[in-house]
C-alpha cells in the first residue's frame, strides 16, 4: 500500500514528464513516419539549442527575473561566430561569441541585480539593443562560411554513431547545469534569492552578485546555442533568433518553474523543451497547416500546464 | 546627491540625443523610422523647411517621399533600400525615406506624414497590398502622384496610383515552375515552403506556382511557411524529408532563394540530393547564380533589388515631373536561372 | 507655492519629470518637434496603443500582465471587416469586441480561477488567437468595403475634429472613465488591493479571483476595441498586424509610466505619459533621421535609462512602500 502511494506521489510530481510521453505516444499512434528512429533523433537535434538556452533561463527564472533578450543575443551571438569564424579561425571565434553572450550576460544583470531596474523592461530593451547590434554587425546580410563542411559544422550536423553531436552536448550541458543548480552553494543562493530576497541580504547572500551570475549564465548558454544552431546551416542571418526567447520561457515554465522564483528544475525544463519540439515536428508530419499549429499549441500548453498545477495542489494540499 | 545624478543622466541623455542627431544629419544617413516627421505648417515656424532638409544628401529640386516595407529585415530589403539611397544622391533628389519595419499602421502614419512634407511625388512599397490601398487613396486625394514599387497595392486601389515599378511576383512564380515542370516532368509529387505567413509577395509567387501547373497531374503534398528564417526552412525541410520517404516526392518550391538555402542543408544531411530538386521561386542574392551553376537549385528567377531600386526611382522623377508613365505595370527583368543557361546568363551590370 | 511638496510630488510620479526632461530637450535640439501639427500627429497615431494600455493597467495593477493582445488585435479586426459584408459594419464590430471580451474571458477564468501561470495563459492564447485569425483571414488581408457602412468604417479611422482624430477622442474619453474607475468605485479600490499583496486583500473579504477575471475581461475588451480601430485605421485587417511585439510595448508604456509590474501601484495618467513617451521617443528618431538599426538601438537604451531615471528619483518614502 505505501508503495503504491509512493508510486502515485512520485508519479503526480513528475505530472509534466508525463505529459510529455502522452504528446510522443499520441502522435506515435496517429502517424507511421513519426515513430521512426530517425525523426526521434531529428527531433533531439531540433532541441538541442532550445534545450541549452532553456537551461540558462531557468537560472533566470528561479532568481525571480526575466530575460527576454536572449533571442536576439542568439541572433548575435550567431553572426558574431560565423563571420569570424573564417577570418580568426574556429576556435577564437568560439571564444569570442561566448565571451559576447558573457558580455550582455553580465550588463543585463547589472541592470536588474544591482541597479534593481525591472527585469522584463530592461531585458526588452536589451532585446531591442543586441538585435540592432547584429543588424549593424552584418549590414542586414547574412553571413555564410566559406566552407559548409569545416569542422565546426560538425557540431550542429555531426554525429558519432547514430547520436548527433548536438544531442551528446546537450546531454552534457543540462547535466551539468543540472547539478550546479541543485548541489553547488551557487544553486542553493539563487533559489534562496528567488524564494525570499530580503530574507537573503539578512543571511549574508549577495542577492546583487547571485542575479548577476544568473543573468551571465543565461547568456553563456545562449553563446552555446548559437553555435550549435548556426554550425547546422553554416550561415547566419541577422533576425534568426526573433521570438525566440517566448520558446524558450515558455520551456521553462511548461517545465514547473513558478515565475515567482523560488522553484526550478533543469531537467524539467529540457521535458518542457522537448514537448514544444515534438509539437513543432509532430504537427507537419501530420500535415496541420501552420495556423491550426498554434492553435493546437496553445491548447497543448495550457492543458499541460493545468495537468502540472493540479498534481502540484493535490501533493500541497 | 540626487541632483547630481538628475543633472548627469539628463546631460546623458543630451550627449545620445545630440550624438544621433549628428550622426543623422552628417552625411549617409537618410533614413527614418516610426512615428511622424510631419512639422507644424499651421503655425509658420522655422521648423517646416528643416525636416525636409534632414534628408538625404544634397537638396535637389525634387522632394521625393518613399515609405519601404521592412529596410533591415533582409538582405534583398537592405539592398533595394541602400541602392535607392545611393541613387538619390546620385540623381540630386531630395529623397525622404522612411522604414515601417513592417508594420502596416506605421506606414500608413508615415504616407501621411509624407503628404504633410508636401512631396512632389510619393513612392509607396506596401507592406500588405490591402492596406496600403487605404494609403494610396489619401496621397491621391493630396494631388500627389503615388505609384507602387516592388509589391503592388491589390485591385481595388489601382485607380489611386499612377504606375507599378518592380516585378511581377506571379509571373516569377509562375516562370520558376514552369521551368520547373520542364525538369521533373508533369507528373510529380511536390512540397512547398512559403515566405513569412500572411506576405503578399509570398502570396503571390505561390499564386504564380500553382497557375503554372494548373491541368498538370503535380499535386502539392504539402506546405508550410518557413517564417522567412534560413534555419526555419531547414527545420521544415527536415520534417518533410521524414514525412516523405525516399522517392515520395520529387521537388521543393521555396519562397526565395534564403528558403532554398535551408532545404539544400537538409537535403544535403539527408543524403537526398538526386532524390529531391530545389526551385526557388525568386532570388534576390547575386551568391545564388552559385547553387544554381552548382546544381543545388535547379531553377530560380533571379530579381535584382539593384535594378529594382533604380526603376523606382527614376519612375518617380518622372511622375513629379508631371509626366505620365507609358505603362501601368512596370515590370522588371527577372530571368530565370538554370544549371544550364547560369554560365551564359547575362545578368546586367546592375547586379 | 510650496517647493518641497512640488519635489516630493514629482518624485512620487517619476514621469512627470522624464516627460519633461524629454520634451525641454526634443523642442531645444530636435527641428521640427514642437510644431503643434507634429505634437498633435504623434498624440493621434498613439491613441490607438493607449487604448490597449488603457485595459493592460488595470490588469497589471492586479499584479498580472496579458501578452495575448498582439494576436487578439488581429483577430478583432479580422472579425470586423470579414462580418462586414454578411451582416453589415455595425453588428460586425459587436461581434468583434465580444471576440475580444471572450478571450479576456478565458484569460480570466484561467489565470483567476484556474490559477494558471498569467505568462503561460496569455503566452497560450497568444498562439491561439494567432492561429484562429490566420485561419479566419485565410492568410489575406480583409477589406470592409462592400457596403456603404464599410466606406464609413474606413473614413471614420481617417477622420478629425480639428487636429484631433476622432480615435484620439474616443481614447481621452476612455480616459476619464477608467480614471473614475479605478478613483472612485469598488472595483478599482480593489484592484488596487488584490495588485498590492492578494493574500492580505483575500483575508480582507474582497473577493479577489473576480476582480482579477473582471480587470482580464476589461483588458480584453479594450484590446479588441483596439483591434477594431487599427482595422478602421488601416482601411483593412491583416493577419500579422500586432505581430510580434504589440503587447510589450503596450506594458512597456504601461510600466515606463509608473505602474508597478509587481501590481498595486500606479493610475491611467502613468499608463497616459509612458505610452505617449514611446512615441515622442519614435517621434523624436524619425526627425533626426536616424537610420533604421540606431533607431532601435537608441529606444532599446532609452527603454533602460528611463527605467534607471525613475529609479533614482523615487521617494525613499514611496520605495519602501512598494516594496521592490
Amino acid at each position: 500500500m505505501q508503495s503504491q502511494k509512493n508510486f502515485t506521489a512520485t508519479l503526480k510530481k513528475q505530472g509534466i514528464v508525463l505529459a510529455m510521453i502522452l504528446v510522443y505516444l499520441v502522435f506515435v499512434v496517429i502517424s507511421a513516419q513519426f515513430r521512426t528512429f530517425n525523426n526521434f533523433i531529428l527531433i533531439l537535434r531540433q532541441a538541442a539549442t532550445l534545450a541549452i538556452m532553456g537551461a540558462g533561463m531557468t537560472y533566470v527564472i528561479i532568481g525571480g527575473s526575466f530575460d527576454l533578450s536572449v533571442g536576439s543575443l542568439l541572433s548575435l551571438c550567431s553572426v558574431v561566430c560565423i563571420s569570424l569564424h573564417d577570418s580568426i579561425g574556429p576556435v577564437p571565434a568560439m571564444i569570442i561569441t561566448i565571451l559576447v553572450g558573457c558580455a550582455s550576460g553580465i550588463l543585463s544583470g547589472y541592470l536588474v541585480g544591482y541597479l534593481k531596474l525591472n527585469s522584463m523592461i530592461v531585458t526588452l530593451g536589451m532585446m531591442n539593443v543586441l538585435q540592432a547590434a547584429a543588424l549593424m554587425w552584418t549590414n542586414g546580410k547574412f553571413v555564410e562560411l566559406r566552407d559548409s563542411n569545416a569542422w565546426f559544422t560538425k557540431l550542429g550536423k555531426g554525429s558519432i554513431g547514430p547520436i548527433p553531436v548536438s544531442t551528446v552536448i546537450m546531454i552534457i550541458f543540462v547535466i551539468i547545469m543540472a547539478t550546479l543548480l541543485m548541489k553547488t552553494v551557487y544553486g542553493h543562493q539563487i533559489m534562496a534569492v528567488g524564494g525570499n530576497d530580503e530574507a537573503c541580504r539578512y543571511s549574508g547572500i549577495n542577492s546583487k552578485m547571485v542575479v548577476l551570475k544568473s543573468f551571465v549564465i543565461s547568456g553563456f548558454c545562449t553563446a552555446i546555442g548559437a553555435m550549435l544552431l548556426c554550425s547546422r546551416g553554416a550561415a547566419a542571418q541577422p533576425t534568426l533568433g526573433e521570438s525566440y526567447e517566448f520558446d524558450v520561457i515558455a520551456g521553462v515554465i511548461l517545465g514547473g518553474a513558478s515565475l515567482n522564483g523560488g522553484s526550478g528544475n533543469v531537467y524539467k525544463t529540457m521535458v518542457g523543451i522537448l514537448i514544444l519540439t515534438i509539437l513543432d515536428n509532430g504537427f507537419v508530419i501530420i500535415g496541420l497547416p501552420y495556423y491550426l499549429q498554434w492553435v493546437a499549441q496553445c491548447v497543448v500548453i495550457l492543458i499541460a500546464v493545468y495537468i502540472d498545477i493540479r498534481a502540484k495542489r493535490k501533493k500541497g494540499a | 546627491m540626487k541632483k547630481k545624478l538628475l543633472a548627469m543622466i539628463s546631460l546623458t541623455l543630451t550627449a545620445s540625443i545630440a550624438l544621433t542627431g549628428c550622426i543623422g544629419n552628417g552625411g549617409n544617413q537618410s533614413s527614418s523610422t516610426g512615428g511622424s516627421a510631419a512639422s507644424d505648417s499651421a503655425g509658420g515656424s522655422d521648423t517646416a523647411g528643416d525636416a525636409a532638409d534632414d534628408s538625404a544628401g544634397g537638396s535637389g529640386d525634387h522632394l521625393i517621399g518613399m515609405v519601404v516595407n521592412n529596410g533591415g529585415q533582409d538582405p534583398y530589403q537592405t539592398a533595394y533600400y541602400n541602392t535607392i539611397k545611393d541613387k538619390a544622391k546620385e540623381m540630386n533628389i531630395n529623397l525622404q525615406l522612411l522604414d515601417p519595419v513592417g508594420d502596416a499602421t506605421t506606414q500608413a502614419n508615415q504616407v501621411q506624414d509624407l503628404i504633410n512634407m508636401k512631396c512632389d511625388a510619393i513612392i509607396i512599397w506596401p507592406v500588405n497590398s490591402e492596406t496600403g490601398v487605404a494609403s494610396a487613396r489619401a496621397v491621391q486625394k493630396a494631388s500627389i502622384p503615388c505609384m507602387t514599387a516592388n509589391t503592388n497595392v491589390s485591385a481595388d486601389g489601382e485607380e489611386f496610383i499612377k504606375c507599378y515599378v518592380g516585378p511581377s511576383n506571379v509571373e516569377e512564380g509562375k516562370q520558376t515552375a514552369e521551368a520547373m515542370l520542364e525538369n521533373i516532368g508533369e507528373d510529380a509529387k511536390i512540397v512547398e515552403i512559403t515566405g513569412p505567413a500572411g506576405y503578399s509577395t509570398s502570396l503571390e509567387r505561390s499564386q504564380g506556382m500553382k497557375e503554372a501547373i494548373e491541368g498538370t497531374n503535380i499535386e502539392v503534398l504539402d506546405s508550410q511557411t518557413g517564417e522567412g528564417n534560413r534555419e526555419k526552412c531547414q527545420q521544415v525541410m527536415e520534417n518533410y524529408l521524414v514525412k516523405y520517404g525516399k522517392g515520395e516526392i520529387d521537388a521543393v518550391y521555396t519562397f526565395d532563394d534564403n528558403a532554398a538555402y535551408g532545404a539544400w542543408n537538409a537535403i544535403e544531411a539527408a543524403g537526398r540530393q538526386d532524390d529531391v530538386k530545389i526551385f526557388a521561386a525568386a532570388s534576390g542574392s547575386y551568391g545564388t547564380i552559385n547553387y544554381v551553376k552548382d546544381g543545388k537549385i535547379q531553377a530560380t528567377a533571379m530579381q535584382s533589388p539593384h535594378f529594382d531600386a533604380e526603376s523606382a526611382l527614376e519612375m518617380a522623377v518622372k511622375l513629379a515631373d508631371g509626366e505620365e508613365p507609358e505603362e501601368f505595370y512596370n515590370y522588371i527583368d527577372t530571368p530565370v536561372a538554370t544549371p544550364d543557361n547560369a554560365d551564359s546568363l547575362d545578368l546586367g551590370e546592375e547586379w | 507655492m510650496d517647493l518641497k511638496k512640488i519635489k516630493t510630488y514629482l518624485s512620487n510620479n517619476t514621469i512627470i519629470p522624464i516627460w519633461i526632461v524629454f520634451f525641454v530637450l526634443a523642442s531645444i535640439i530636435v527641428n521640427g518637434f514642437l510644431g503643434v501639427n507634429n505634437l498633435f500627429n504623434v498624440f493621434n497615431q498613439n491613441a490607438m496603443k493607449g487604448i490597449m494600455a488603457i485595459g493592460m493597467t488595470f490588469v497589471i495593477i492586479n499584479g498580472y500582465f496579458d501578452m495575448s493582445l498582439c494576436t487578439a488585435v488581429s483577430l478583432t479586426a479580422a472579425l470586423a471587416c470579414g462580418l462586414e459584408s454578411s451582416i453589415g459594419i455595425v453588428p460586425a464590430i459587436i461581434a468583434a469586441l465580444l471576440a475580444g471580451t471572450l478571450v479576456g474571458c478565458i484569460n480570466g477564468v484561467l489565470v483567476a480561477y484556474a490559477k494558471i501561470n498569467a505568462f503561460v495563459v496569455t503566452l497560450a492564447m497568444m498562439l491561439g488567437c494567432r492561429g484562429v485569425a490566420y485561419l479566419y483571414h485565410k492568410e489575406q488581408s480583409i477589406i470592409p468595403n462592400k457596403t456603404d457602412g464599410g466606406w464609413a468604417f474606413i473614413d471614420f479611422g481617417a477622420g478629425k475634429i480639428g487636429q484631433l482624430s476622432y480615435i484620439s477622442i474616443i481614447f481621452i474619453i476612455l480616459l476619464l472613465i477608467a480614471h473614475y474607475i479605478l478613483k472612485y468605485t469598488t472595483h478599482g479600490r480593489n484592484t488596487y488591493a488584490v495588485g498590492g499583496n492578494e493574500n492580505s486583500a483575500f483575508n480582507a473579504g474582497i473577493n479577489t479571483q473576480r476582480v482579477t477575471f473582471i480587470n482580464f475581461v476589461i483588458c480584453g475588451f479594450l484590446g479588441g476595441l483596439g483591434g477594431v480601430l487599427y482595422a478602421s485605421f488601416a482601411g483593412a485587417s491583416t493577419p500579422t498586424l500586432g505581430w510580434p511585439d504589440m503587447h510589450m510595448l503596450v506594458i512597456a508604456g504601461v510600466v515606463l509610466g509608473g505602474s508597478k509590474l509587481t501590481g498595486g501601484v500606479g493610475n491611467i495618467w502613468y499608463t497616459l505619459g509612458g505610452v505617449m513617451l514611446l512615441g515622442v521617443i519614435d517621434n523624436i528618431m524619425n526627425l533626426l533621421n536616424v537610420q533604421t538599426y540606431i533607431c532601435t538601438m537608441v529606444t532599446g537604451m532609452i527603454m533602460i535609462g528611463v527605467l534607471y531615471l525613475d529609479k533614482i528619483m523615487m521617494n525613499k518614502r514611496t520605495e519602501k512602500a512598494n516594496l521592490e
